[in-house]
């Protein structure tokens, strides 16, 4: 286990080998492709480590309507001329930085077509409405995506040829301990109120077919030891930063609320 | 933990609290559960359903707990209980307080501190068992252990130690199963019983010696008939049910082959006796109390409808789509285009900028919408509205209402350009369910469908599900568009020729279902609420239903709705499929 990263930078516990991984792969020039679900700290180990390299990030929120000149760039109308101006992804290039594209798969596979030839040996992207010009990616530049395989339809996944080009980092949410301290730090509460908020976490991570459509990430238990350490009650932090953004159904609702019943009394 | 009421809700009314215990017991056992509560001294779990003393409900947080945790690490898996079920009374209780230190040992980054201090008062300095083996050692042993306290609950070995507890949940005693076929009958000691427990047990173990499969005596024929455990007499129209499908004591025995108790009249009488109708769809009709299909059950024929006996003006053709309702529309399921001329997009639109220049260079100001660009703009939805015209929905307003509906509906999808076909459904039995046809998918909405649809008149009862069945064919074989949509107008119960109650209700929700899975997503909308929630939840469930007070309502609540179905259906019906799963006892 590699120790959390320390100094000014965002905080990311390692739980397993993802760092080395990732460092290996960005002084390789591989791109990375991080799985996990919503909430488990895929955007913070990104954070992390263009901080720990050095290097700029750009992160691109990927969504539907998302195009190919989102990332690459395009003409804009300035007085009555046009200038060519840098999507993310191009100035991640020429700059050598980190480009993220975070819930890549919500975005639509022609859009995602143009990193193809970045994500292989070659490292170069050519920007077609520039006149076919080529660009080679500067040194430190690498491409990481991320994707939550349980959220999105089926009908969206990745492209195989675009998943085979990318080194595969699979997260989870962190065992008790580690979650703990997490919690802890990140939300500055004592120990026993991370410990039953994690306890209670896990809780609802095990309630299969219970119809909640996300579970309780460590993002909602450290917005709910912010809340407690804002001095409300345990009863009163987790319905508002767990139970209430994860459902709506009623019935769904009030087993949660028995769920944080059960865990509230010791803590 | 407090012996009290366990704060915030624990004193709801008991079903309530029973569903809110739910969740609980399904997160501590990773798997689903069920609760229940019954007339039990302690509590105890078969697998899939944990069962509480009513008495005990509302302190009964720690006890679910507990259960649920002995389900995750595996104690009442069938091997331990069978094992269990040969030794000495009092036995269970040994192994439960073991197993529940095993399980507080196991889970102890899982389960509530509460609890974990309430199970270590209890066990004391005990030390941990290392397994379930090791636990039951330990308790055959003569070691010294604590009591059970009153909140652990039971073991009920017996009924936990078939493999397959796949009717535990609903008998929760002691059935018969494969395994116990198998020979492994002899396993099962009468020692240590309750008294219901050795009441079934005796009725179990007879009837499994003079259960063999597929044999027939007198003596097995008479015993089974005085238990009342023989083939029921048949309340089927087809007589030759009671052999395709003979139930022998807990067993069933199917049918050997396809045709068999199918014929009733020689097929030359049939034809000369039966009315010529025009040829139909058969579809398969769900069986809840087999639990399987009945294929080829029903008959569904469309029709147009019949002729209006007056005029075109007999009733006045259904009034214009309002604007608002239109808007709702306007929205649903749009697809991506390339629009040219924006002012804004991924790519310049080249004759746009030409021109733009041109202006600029003759002084003029010139239009700065220059870019192209991909907009979700495209249609690309196929609606088929299914309109209950049968009995049921009672004469008068409350039908001229919901032909209102249908034809609002149809009209507004059509003027938003999205795909629509508008049919009217009753049966009179299963072999005469009728589809009347007032618009197709390609029809247009005009003076000719609106006389149709003006000409629609109740009359029949309602076999929902093969309606639903039909729409969905007609969907997916005419409908054309990805995104596609079933719309039933109507009270949304099922009513037919033996087709009622739990049965009906079952098949059409199994219809649904089977829609959603296929793409389909389903909408029901009744005007005037039925006086029948619980039959309204049984057939729809997580499908989309509403009853609307009157007619503005629905456009609050159609895109909605209509928005929910589709991503069901996008997600292959899911959540439908998964709530039904969950539809226990």
């Amino acid at each position: 286990m590699s120790t959390g990263t320390t100094g000014s930078g965002p905080y990311y516990l390692g739980i397993s080998t993802e760092v080395e991984v990732f460092e290996a792969a960005w002084r390789r020039g591989l791109p990375v492709m991080l799985k996990g679900p919503t909430g488990c700290g895929k955007t913070r180990l990104v954070e992390s480590m263009a901080h720990r390299f050095g290097v700029p990030l750009y992160t691109v929120s990927c969504h539907e309507d998302m195009t190919a000149a989102d990332l690459v760039g395009r003409f804009v109308l300035t007085g009555g001329d046009t200038e060519w101006v840098d999507g993310p992804l191009t100035r991640g290039v020429r700059e050598g930085g980190i480009c993220y594209l975070d819930e890549v798969v919500e975005a639509r596979q022609d859009a995602i077509v143009v990193v193809h030839s970045l994500a292989d040996h070659r490292r170069e992207l050519t920007l077609e409405r520039l006149g076919g010009q080529t660009l080679t990616a500067a040194d430190g530049f690498q491409l990481v995506v991320s994707y939550n395989p349980g959220y999105q339809s089926v009908l969206k996944d990745l492209k195989t040829s675009t998943r085979q080009r990318m080194v595969g980092i699979e997260l989870g949410f962190p065992p008790l301990d580690a979650e703990r301290t997490i919690v802890a730090r990140e939300a500055r509460v004592g120990d026993p109120a991370a410990d039953e908020l994690v306890r209670f976490g896990t809780a609802v991570r095990r309630a299969r077919d219970a119809g909640l459509r996300e579970v309780a990430s460590t993002r909602t238990l450290i917005a709910a030891a912010a809340l407690m350490g804002e001095g409300l009650a345990f009863r009163d932090a987790v319905i508002a930063a767990v139970a209430t953004p994860l459902t709506d159904d009623p019935e769904v609702r009030e087993g949660l609320l028995e769920l944080i019943d059960t865990y509230g009394v010791g803590g | 933990m407090a012996e009290g009421p366990e704060g915030p809700g624990a004193n709801d009314r008991p079903d309530l609290r029973l569903r809110r215990l739910t969740l609980l017991a399904g997160a501590i056992a990773g798997r689903r559960m069920h609760v229940r509560a019954d007339d039990v001294a302690r509590a105890w779990n078969d697998r899939e359903t944990v069962v509480l003393p009513t008495a005990q409900l509302p302190t009964a947080r720690r006890t679910v707990v507990l259960q649920a945790a002995l389900v995750a690490v595996g104690s009442l898996d069938s091997r331990p209980m069978r094992a269990l079920t040969r030794c000495r009374p009092g036995m269970s209780d040994r192994f439960l307080v073991l197993e529940a230190a095993r399980a507080a040992s196991v889970l102890a980054d899982l389960l509530p501190r509460s609890v974990l201090s309430d199970l270590a008062a209890t066990v004391g300095d005990l030390s941990v068992p290392v397994s379930v083996s090791d636990s039951l050692e330990r308790a055959r042993s003569d070691e010294a252990l604590p009591g059970v306290p009153e909140w652990y609950g039971r073991i009920r070995a017996r009924a936990l130690a078939r493999s397959d507890a796949e009717d535990a949940g609903e008998t929760g005693g002691v059935a018969p199963s494969d395994r116990d076929h198998g020979g492994t009958a002899g396993e099962q000691a009468v020692d240590e019983l309750d008294d219901e427990e050795a009441e079934d047990a005796e009725t179990g173990a007879i009837m499994q010696k003079l259960q063999v499969r597929g044999m027939k005596n007198p003596f097995t024929a008479a015993l089974q008939k005085l238990l009342g455990m023989g083939a029921a007499p048949s309340s089927d129209e087809n007589p030759g049910a009671a052999v395709e499908d003979l139930p022998v004591g807990n067993r069933r025995q199917r049918r050997i082959g396809h045709a068999a108790g199918r014929l009733r009249t020689p097929p030359a009488l049939a034809s000369l006796l039966a009315p010529r109708r025009p040829t139909g769809t058969v579809y398969p009709e769900w069986d809840r109390a087999r639990g399987r299909y009945r294929p080829d059950w029903c008959t569904v024929t469309e029709f147009d409808p019949p002729s209006p006996s007056g005029g075109p003006e007999d009733r006045p053709p259904a009034s214009e789509p309002d604007p608002a309702l239109r808007r709702e529309l306007a929205r649903l399921s749009l697809h991506h285009e390339r629009r040219r001329r924006c002012a804004d997009g991924d790519s310049l639109d080249l004759t746009a900028l030409v021109d733009h220049r041109i202006a600029v260079a003759a002084g003029d100001a010139g239009d700065p919408d220059v870019c192209s660009g991909v907009r979700r703009t495209g249609r690309d939805l196929a609606v088929l509205v299914l309109l209950d015209a049968t009995g049921s929905v009672g004469e008068g307003d409350v039908f001229a209402e919901q032909v209102e509906v249908a034809a609002r509906l149809s009209a507004g999808l059509e003027q938003v350009g999205d795909r629509v076909a508008t049919y009217g459904f009753s049966s009179r039995g299963r072999r005469q369910v009728r589809m009347l046809r007032v618009k197709a998918f390609d029809d247009r909405w005009d003076a000719a469908a609106r006389r149709r649809m003006s000409a629609l008149s109740p009359s029949g009862h309602t076999r929902l599900g093969a309606a639903v069945r039909h729409g969905t064919h007609v969907l997916a074989t005419r409908g054309g568009t990805s995104n596609l949509l079933l719309v039933v107008v109507g009270d949304g119960l099922p009513h037919d020729d033996e087709y009622t109650g739990v049965h009906a209700q079952e098949d059409s929700r199994m219809a649904l279902d089977e829609a959603a899975l296929g793409g389909i997503g389903c909408v029901g909308i009744s005007v005037r609420g039925s006086g029948e929630p619980e039959a309204l939840a049984r057939v729809w469930g997580e499908h989309q239903h509403r009853p609307l007070g009157r007619y503005p309502e629905l456009v609050a609540h159609l895109r909605p709705m209509v928005t929910a179905a589709l991503r069901n259906a996008a997600a292959g019906g899911r959540r439908s499929v998964r709530a039904r799963a969950g539809a226990g006892p």
